[in-house]
């Protein structure tokens, strides 16, 4: 190893670290950072010594500056070169002697102006002489003098703006101050640019003052790209990569899932349900291709993995990249676990400079996107007759015709009850508050990000002002977030994470969703929600709820009021990372290091009452008074009884260690790298002992890259994984993929005419295999171990004469079976990138999946088999295939407005390639093979039958009774009777197979507005025909009885004796399920695609010289709203959320909100 | 080479992990199927395990023969969408049995059945690796549960032969790695199924024990008795016209082309159940089996002793006549879907819920008490049955003297009043346990009103007789509700083979066997009848009968036999089987399900017939269909005669 010193010293710093890591079968890693560093610096005409290895050049210049008073600024068009890495020798030499050397092999050169060195290209030298000519007759046409100054984006000076008429050498550089001030031919345009922020050209015109505001670059994205364990440059991607800047993921929400939806190309995403701490919203990469358990993407923040309910907790305020791989190559190193694409989001890092200090609030109002409408409490009353007396005439009617007349004529509320249980139980509207507080910065040694967010949600329930609890959902969540890098020395980085998510719910016990079902499922004019004491109970101190008989019935009031519930879940994770520049081995090798754990906690307890049912004995109608009767005497309390809820606790390790190569040799681009990663996770209180062992992920993997002159990229990765689920002789799983690409763009041909209109185009083709492991279920942990419970009290028997010596049976789950192994997948990817007026950006994916190994239960072992359990085997096989697009749009009229615009559209289908199933010859319309993953099957609904003569005429329904007015399926295989032969694949899949979104934004002088639509298609659902099937009984609680409520819809629309309309929406009434109406059919089918205005943005940024008084750099206010409007054929509740109709509705938003920075 | 060297370090420490060791997680011994026959309580649980899957009989949601037999009826309550398992039955009955999905489904264990081939094929795995429990397991015993193993894998062939003819027998299982084209089992001929469960059971015989001795943890388990009853009913079944050179099936034969069942009728078969049925009368008298006669409580009247001896044959735990029962379930559900209400106030929401309730044909069906049948009665006043009249003095212990009843409730056998309760009926039990005349009014036995309106009557749309008559042999005379939220049902077992119940197959398959009934064939009926209080079969034809020979002739010796069987058995599940083997199902099937008007309050309007369904039976419904999937999953299996 070659050990330089300056000047004879001896090497001023050696380190060496002995860092160990244990390992269940521990190992040893050591190993040893030699570190030459230069000595101290001077003054400007100091001469300087350096000994350098593998630095780049802009590196080299920040030496300069730590020992000079130079200050080096780099025109726009240098940033590769500059950052080429070179090694450099000199001592004693004064600047220029330095610079000379140091860009002599480069088309770089400097200018010295004071003590500010310019960096610039060489090439603009080279201007064609004609068009120096040109400059030259318009330099003499007419000369102005335009003066400006130039701040960042918050309103601070900017020194050393190098300002630079286009098309020539000729420039300045901004003062202190950050004015500048510049002869200029009107016709000219100035270019500002600056290290670290957007370069910017401006149309001089007959402007004397251009002031310029630069803005930040969004954390390089430009430039580079995250990708599997690391970075990459941009251009070089040959994979196919979706990034999102976390700006456009801002949405009024403390749910960051339910912003992804049309946000990214190649992600197909939709929520169900508006409810605080259940409303994730689902997201799948590329659609669905398997029918694993494990279908959502693998999500790694931070390179660790993750749940989707992390990613949902996750402030975009803390996130420096968001982006989605998608292809095999992106993917390989994955290996098993990213066949079903992989969500990287990194947090942010602190960076050099001062305190950057931001802080945002917002409150919000949110309410239902749309309320189900119910029929009136009279319609109910008389349909409900209607639904008895329909299928029955002599049967007798539960509500006679005095009640009917009373409740209409508003008699006593108490004995007539009429109950709008919704507006009884929720509120219109409710507020939410979200704030969030970071700083950043830091000096040379250390740098640090540190982010504190509060965020509150509210249900919109009401509060029975009785009791001294909130019953209400108020879902409170806390985040902190420290990351600290520091640099120990001039080559190692140390980088210590600390994150906690801690959430505090308290709500009703059953949760929103199940207190919305509950208002969906109740008498309205049974009994009232509570009662006026009587005379008898005139002094008792609980609430007299009503109820009817022995108080089996639903109320919904007294179960939203008895008691509530508390949760606590906390998330804590701590990450030490670890980075070694290793340039003195060999230029452009680096080593890291990552250790995370992180654990996970839950749980919950329950506080409540028992109610006191009662309900009228007897009213006396002259004096208006009514007799109560307690319906319930011991089975009420007036003292709060507790139960405990259930206990979650996760615990995992995550260990990653990666070697890095990156160099170039000319034209020549090479990198490599090596990782390997182990992860174990432990969940204690596991239900059964296979549950309770450890899940251990092994993996290693591999990229290698190269590219030549910019314009030729070809790569290979791999993932080399182990799983503990499978035997030992399937227990590890190669998984390789090769990339290419060619940016056509950066070809000799491609002169500047075709690169004024297309300034980039790259192609780019992928093709490999990754993985799943994640098959069968949760609970199947290791496939080649049969699973028995030898202790099976479900399978206890009794003997003895009085039945009391019982043995314990023994139960089979699971049958041993040694071959199942990974599934695969086999992705295809190509790709085009257009860049079109250096403004428009679209990228096109073409995508082909084929998986392979997909593990499915044996459909052809009969019954007299006698096996306790289906067996499973990796035999299925599904395709999928799809387009992803995405378009960018940016432009900037003047210094005064901007526009951009984005759009994404994500096609992704799949279908049953292979899938073992029983015979179909004579069933074709049966076969799975062909069809989407998602799809249903069902009956196709013809029309409702006229009357009992049609019925008694046409095949039979074999689904209990039916009679005129109930719906007429189609005999498909044309036996005579209708029964599960008869199903065929109806509509589109469950799962949309189209995702798309558009939006713009734009900014005037102080003001900024955008908007964003989303939409899908290609998607059906089906309205539950038994849970809104009106008076039934649907809770599936034997104990209790429900009663379904009547949708407006129903009421206004049904087949009846006096509205025979064979079309009518809902069948011939019932006050009992009639299984023959909720089949799944093409009856209750609907479309569910939908495009609404999924979010609308208006900001104002208070002007520069109001807050530049009080001290604040940047003061905006902003109103924003989501889930606005929506277009959609269906009516009946939101269309996100399909099937999922009578559950706790999708919200709408109202924001507003404050950001300051100082 | 220093550089080379430190690669190379950094390499190896990335590559050279052992990856196995650390993807070894599964610790040593994790159980599995082999540590059950590691000892003997780890393998007394498998030999629970084999019981385990007893159907579960009595209970209406699962045994076909409850509410499926014409026996019953029920209502369905309409606000319980939920429990429409319990109405299976009803379906049954409805014509709601399909192919597609079928009601007690005990190929498959769907819809209430059990998963007989599961069941088989734990028994198998019993026997296979029973031997392997060390010593702790005597020799003794080691025989005793491979032959009580034998016996349940005996009986769940049984049970699937009786729903569906021919099936696959499973002798010994296929191993999990069979190839696709050997689990593609054939159906086997009928006959072998019957010869190879015979021969399982008389392996079984001689290594059970005759009685039970250790009582309080071995009741329950299976016994020398139980194996030759079996063996007899199974007999029984193999002789009857439905299986016996059935002509409707002589051209069922499978994909081979062998023929499924037999093809001509064979009398050797009754021969040989007449054999076994003795058999086993025999060995169940040697093991203390006796008819059973109420002794629980001494100061009551014979009038009450005998209907009580009648009517807790049934509810009486372990008593001598059972000889095997099923004792899981406690006969609960079958009690709380059956005992009616006692208090007017328990109709809104009795604790007990009853919904079922005894057709009009059972009314019917009981012998008057001249021991004949009422049509044939010479003294019964059988067209005006539905008339009105006031209750003799004579009848005080079964009916509230004075009481205007229907005329069918009055001059009828014992088995009667302990089978049904009705308008006027006295009901002993329920708290009060002290006889007609005797203690305080409110100790006295129930008087009965199932008048609308009434306190056993309909005062809702639920939970309410629909014919007007009430079943009492199935509920526990110490069951006690007798408050609007109280009740207590008192644990019970069900008869799945009684001694009457054996007396009877003797007496049937004895009179098949031979040209012309012998004495020995009237000497098994009498002694049912005369626990019952009648007169011999011969005797009581004699003199009460319109046909005095009857009991002369073969075949009118049958009908006497089958309808003896009927009253004697009704209710205990044996109906829906019997009428099907001896295929008089297509005879009582096709008749209308009646009852009296519920909503009568007046014994005129109470009296009327009220039709409550036509039913429709045809021939395949002899047998259950196999759900279709299966003849999908199996191409080589073949679907019961004239089901699609």
């Amino acid at each position: 190893m070659n050990k330089y010193s300056i000047e004879g010293e001896k090497p001023v710093n050696i380190f060496k670290y002995a860092f160990k890591i244990m390992r269940i079968t521990l190992f040893l890693l050591f190993f040893c950072i030699f570190i030459a560093e230069a000595a101290v610096s001077y003054s400007q005409e100091a001469k300087l010594s350096f000994n350098l290895k593998s630095i780049t050049i802009k590196g080299i210049c920040e030496e300069i500056e730590k020992k000079s008073d130079y200050r080096f600024i780099f025109t726009g068009n240098t940033k590769r070169i500059v950052n080429k890495r070179v090694d450099l020798t000199v001592s004693s030499q004064n600047v220029r002697e330095i610079l000379d050397h140091l860009l002599s092999d480069t088309d770089l050169n400097y200018r010295i102006l004071d003590n500010q060195v310019v960096v610039y290209r060489d090439d603009e030298k080279n201007i064609p002489t004609e068009v120096n000519e040109m400059v030259a007759e318009l330099t003499v046409q007419q000369q102005n003098t335009v003066r400006g100054k130039v701040t960042d984006q918050n309103g601070e000076s900017l020194p050393g703006v190098t300002v630079i008429i286009v098309g020539s050498t000729k420039g300045v550089i901004t003062g202190t101050d950050g004015v500048f001030s510049i002869d200029v031919n009107p016709n000219s345009k100035l270019e500002f640019s600056f290290v670290g922020l957007e370069t910017q050209i401006i149309q001089v015109g007959n402007n004397k003052t251009i002031n310029v505001a630069l803005k930040e670059k969004i954390d390089e994205l430009e430039e580079v790209t995250v990708v599997a364990f690391g970075k990459q440059k941009k251009e070089s991607i040959v994979s196919s990569i979706s990034t999102v800047k976390p700006s456009d993921l801002k949405i009024p929400s403390s749910n960051l899932t339910t912003a992804l939806a049309g946000k990214i190309s190649g992600l197909i995403s939709y929520q169900r349900s508006g409810e605080p701490g259940q409303d994730d919203a689902s997201f799948f990469v590329r659609g669905v291709t398997s029918f694993s358990y494990a279908r959502g993407p693998l999500i790694l923040i931070d390179g660790v993995e993750m749940s989707s309910s992390d990613l949902a907790r996750l402030q975009t305020d803390d996130i420096a990249s968001f982006s989605i791989m998608k292809d095999a190559a992106a993917t390989a190193l994955y290996g098993a676990r990213g066949a079903n694409g992989v969500i990287l989001v990194t947090t942010k890092e602190g960076r050099e400079g001062k305190a950057q200090i931001s802080f945002r609030y917002e409150t919000s109002s949110s309410s239902p996107t749309s309320k189900v409408e119910l029929a009136d409490p009279i319609s109910y009353m008389t349909l409900n007759n209607e639904a008895v007396t329909a299928r029955n005439p002599l049967m007798a009617v539960p509500y006679s015709f005095e009640k009917i007349d009373n409740t209409k004529e508003g008699a006593n509320p108490y004995v007539y009850p009429v109950n709008d249980w919704y507006s009884m139980l929720f509120k219109n509207y409710t507020f939410n508050h979200r704030a969030n507080f970071n700083v950043s910065g830091g000096g040379n040694i250390a740098r640090y990000y540190i982010a504190g967010t509060f965020n509150q949600d509210n249900g919109i329930l009401k509060v029975d002002k009785n009791n001294n609890f909130n019953n209400n959902i108020d879902l409170k969540r806390y985040l902190l977030r420290s990351n600290i890098n520091i640099n120990v020395t001039k080559t190692t980085e140390v980088i210590v994470r600390l994150h906690g998510t801690f959430d505090d719910y308290s709500g009703p016990i059953d949760g929103g969703t199940a207190i919305y079902q509950k208002v969906m499922r109740s008498d309205p004019v049974l009994f009232p929600a509570f009662f006026k004491p009587d005379e008898q109970y005139s002094n008792v101190t609980h609430t007299l709820f009503g109820n009817y008989d022995k108080g089996q019935y639903i109320n919904p009031y007294a179960d939203m009021v008895k008691g509530y519930k508390d949760y606590a879940k906390s998330l804590m994770l701590a990450q030490f990372e670890l980075k070694q520049n290793l340039d003195f081995i060999t230029k452009g090798l680096k080593i890291r290091g990552l250790f995370n754990t992180n654990r996970y906690s839950y749980f919950d307890v329950n506080r409540f009452y028992n109610p006191f049912w009662y309900s009228v004995a007897n009213y006396d109608k002259h004096t208006d008074t009514y007799m109560l009767t307690r319906l319930n005497p011991t089975g009420g309390t007036e003292w709060l009884s507790y139960n405990e809820g259930p206990k979650e606790i996760t615990s995992t390790t995550y260990l990653e260690t990666a070697l890095n190569y990156d160099r170039t040799f000319e034209k020549h681009s090479i990198s490599g790298l090596l990782v390997s990663t182990i992860r174990n996770t432990i969940k204690p209180n596991a239900s059964s002992l296979a549950l309770s062992l450890p899940s251990r992920n092994l993996g290693f993997a591999g990229r290698f890259t190269y590219s030549y002159d910019s314009r030729y990229f070809t790569e290979f990765n791999f993932g080399y994984n182990g799983s503990e689920r499978f035997a030992k002789n399937e227990r590890f799983g190669f998984f390789p993929s090769i990339g290419t690409a060619w940016i056509i763009s950066n070809e000799k041909f491609w002169n500047d005419n075709i690169r004024r209109t297309i300034h980039n185009l790259k192609l780019k083709a992928t093709y490999g295999l990754s993985g799943n492991d994640a098959i069968g279920s949760l609970s199947d942990r290791f496939f080649y171990l049969s699973e028995v419970n030898l202790n099976d009290n479900g399978r206890s028997f009794t003997w003895g004469e009085n039945f009391d010596y019982s043995a314990n049976g023994v139960a089979t789950y699971h049958y041993a079976n040694d071959k199942i192994t990974w599934e695969i997948s086999k992705k295809m990817n190509t790709g085009i990138e257009v860049g079109l007026f250096d403004k428009l950006n679209i990228q096109i994916d073409y995508y082909t999946e084929h998986r392979k190994n997909i593990l499915m239960y044996r459909a052809d072992i009969p019954t007299t088999m006698g096996l306790q359990t289906t067996p499973q085997t990796n035999v299925g096989e599904a395709k999928g295939r799809g387009v992803d697009i995405s378009a960018d749009f940016q432009q900037s009229f003047n210094n005064d407005f901007w526009i951009m615009g984005l759009a994404n559209f994500t096609y992704a289908t799949s279908k049953y390639e292979v899938y073992e199933q029983e015979d179909n010859t004579l069933t074709p319309w049966l076969s799975r093979i062909g069809q989407p993953i998602s799809q249903n099957w069902g009956y196709i609904a013809e029309r409702l039958f006229v009357d009992d003569y049609e019925v008694n005429n046409s095949p039979t329904q074999t689904f209990g009774e039916y009679m005129g007015g109930d719906i007429k399926y189609r005999d498909i295989n044309e036996d005579g009777q209708i029964n599960s032969l008869d199903r065929v694949p109806i509509g589109y899949p469950t799962q949309p197979e189209i995702i798309y979104g558009f939006g713009l934004s734009a900014g005037f002088k102080n003001l900024d507005f955008s908007f964003f639509f989303q939409g899908l298609a290609r998607e059906s659902f089906w309205i539950d025909s038994y849970k809104t099937a009106p008076f039934i009984d649907t809770d599936g609680n034997g104990d209790i009885i429900s009663k379904n409520a009547l949708l407006k819809v129903y009421a206004d629309n049904h087949f009846s004796n006096d509205n025979p309309n064979i079309h009518a929406l809902w069948p011939r009434l019932s006050d009992r399920h009639i299984a023959n109406n909720t089949q799944t059919s093409t009856w209750f089918m609907r479309d569910g695609s939908f495009l609404r205005l999924k979010s609308i943005e208006f900001g104002y940024t208070l002007p520069k010289e109001i807050t530049d008084h009080v001290g604040i750099k940047n003061l905006r206010f902003y109103f924003s709203g989501t889930n606005l409007l929506t277009f959609s054929n269906f009516k009946l509740w939101d269309p996100e959320m399909a099937g999922n109709g009578m559950g706790y509705p999708i919200q709408k938003v109202l924001n507003l909100g404050l950001q300051i920075s100082f | 080479m220093k550089k080379i060297k430190f690669i190379i370090v950094i390499c190896l420490f990335v590559l050279n992990f052992s990856c196995e060791d650390y993807l070894d997680v599964v610790p040593d011994n994790v159980p599995t199927i082999d540590h059950a026959f590691k000892d003997r309580s780890s393998a007394e649980k498998y030999l629970a395990t084999c019981y385990t899957y007893l159907p579960n009989l009595s209970s209406p949601s699962s045994d076909p023969a409850i509410l499926g037999s014409d026996e019953w009826w029920a209502i369905e309550d309409q606000y319980y969408n939920d429990r429409s398992a319990n109405y299976a039955g009803l379906k049954l009955k409805k014509g709601e049995l399909n192919s597609n999905d079928p009601l007690f489904n005990y190929w498959d264990g769907l819809n209430g059945g059990r998963a007989c081939y599961r069941a088989i094929r734990d028994c198998n795995v019993f026997l296979e690796n029973i031997h392997k429990v060390g010593n702790d397991l005597s020799e003794d015993e080691l025989r005793r549960w491979i032959a009580e193993v034998k016996f349940l894998k005996a009986y769940y062939h049984y049970y699937l032969m009786r729903m569906y003819g021919p099936i696959p027998i499973v002798k010994e299982n296929l191993p999990i790695s069979t190839g696709i084209d050997n689990v593609r089992v054939f159906r086997d001929p009928f006959d072998e199924g019957v010869e190879y469960i015979v021969s399982l059971l008389d392996e079984a015989v001689q290594d059970l024990p005759l009685q039970i001795l250790n009582v309080s943890s071995e009741l329950g388990r299976i016994t020398q008795p139980i194996a030759l009853a079996l063996k007899a009913e199974i007999l029984v079944m193999a002789a009857s016209p439905l299986f016996n050179g059935n002509p409707e099936y002589k051209s069922f034969v499978d994909k081979m082309g062998i023929p499924l069942f037999s093809q001509e009728y064979s009398n050797e078969k009754w021969e040989k159940a007449a054999v076994a049925c003795k058999n086993a009368i025999d060995t169940s008298l040697l093991a203390g089996h006796e008819l059973y006669e109420f002794t629980k409580q001494s100061n009551i009247s014979d009038s009450t002793k005998r209907l009580m001896s009648l009517r807790h044959v049934v509810t009486d735990k372990w008593n001598k006549e059972i000889i095997w029962s099923e004792a899981k379930l406690s006969m609960y559900d079958y009690q709380r879907a059956t005992t009616p209400y006692f208090l007017i106030e328990q109709s809104q929401w009795t604790p007990t819920d009853p919904y079922m309730c005894p057709t009009l044909r059972m009314a019917e069906l009981f012998y008057s008490n001249n021991g004949v049948p009422i049509e044939e009665d010479l003294q019964f006043d059988y067209s005006n049955r539905f008339t009105s009249e006031s209750a003799p003095l004579d009848h005080k212990y079964y009916i509230q003297p004075g009481y205007i009843t229907t005329k069918l409730n009055i001059g009828r056998e014992t088995r009667f009043y302990a089978n049904l309760a009705f308008d006027g009926a006295i009901w002993f039990g329920n708290g009060r346990y002290k006889d007609v005349g005797m203690g305080a009014a409110n100790e006295q036995p129930w008087v009965f009103q199932t008048k609308k309106g009434k306190a056993q009557g309909k005062t809702s749309n639920l939970r309410y007789s629909l014919t007007g008559y009430w079943v009492r042999k199935t509920s526990h005379f110490e069951s006690v509700s007798t408050s609007a939220s109280s009740n207590v049902i008192v644990r019970s077992t069900f008869p799945i083979i009684r001694l009457a119940d054996l007396y009877l197959l003797y007496a049937e398959a004895l009179n098949e066997s031979l040209e012309s009934p012998s004495e020995e064939v009237y000497k098994y009926i009498d002694l049912v009848r005369a626990r019952a209080g009648l007169k011999g079969v011969v005797e009581s034809w004699q003199n009460f009968s319109k046909y005095p020979s009857k009991p002369s002739n073969k075949e009118s010796m049958r009908e006497i036999i089958q309808h003896e069987r009927m009253i004697e058995l009704a209710f205990e599940g044996k109906r829906f089987w019997d009428i099907r083997r001896w295929k008089t199902a297509y005879f009582w099937l096709n008749q209308p399900i009646r009852g009296l008007n519920p909503d009568g309050q007046t014994s005129e309007e109470f009296n009327i017939i009220k039709v409550l369904y036509t039913p429709e039976f045809s021939t395949k419904d002899y047998l259950f269909p196999i759900r279709q999937y299966n003849l999908r999953v199996n191409t080589n299996l073949i679907q019961n005669p004239y089901w699609k």
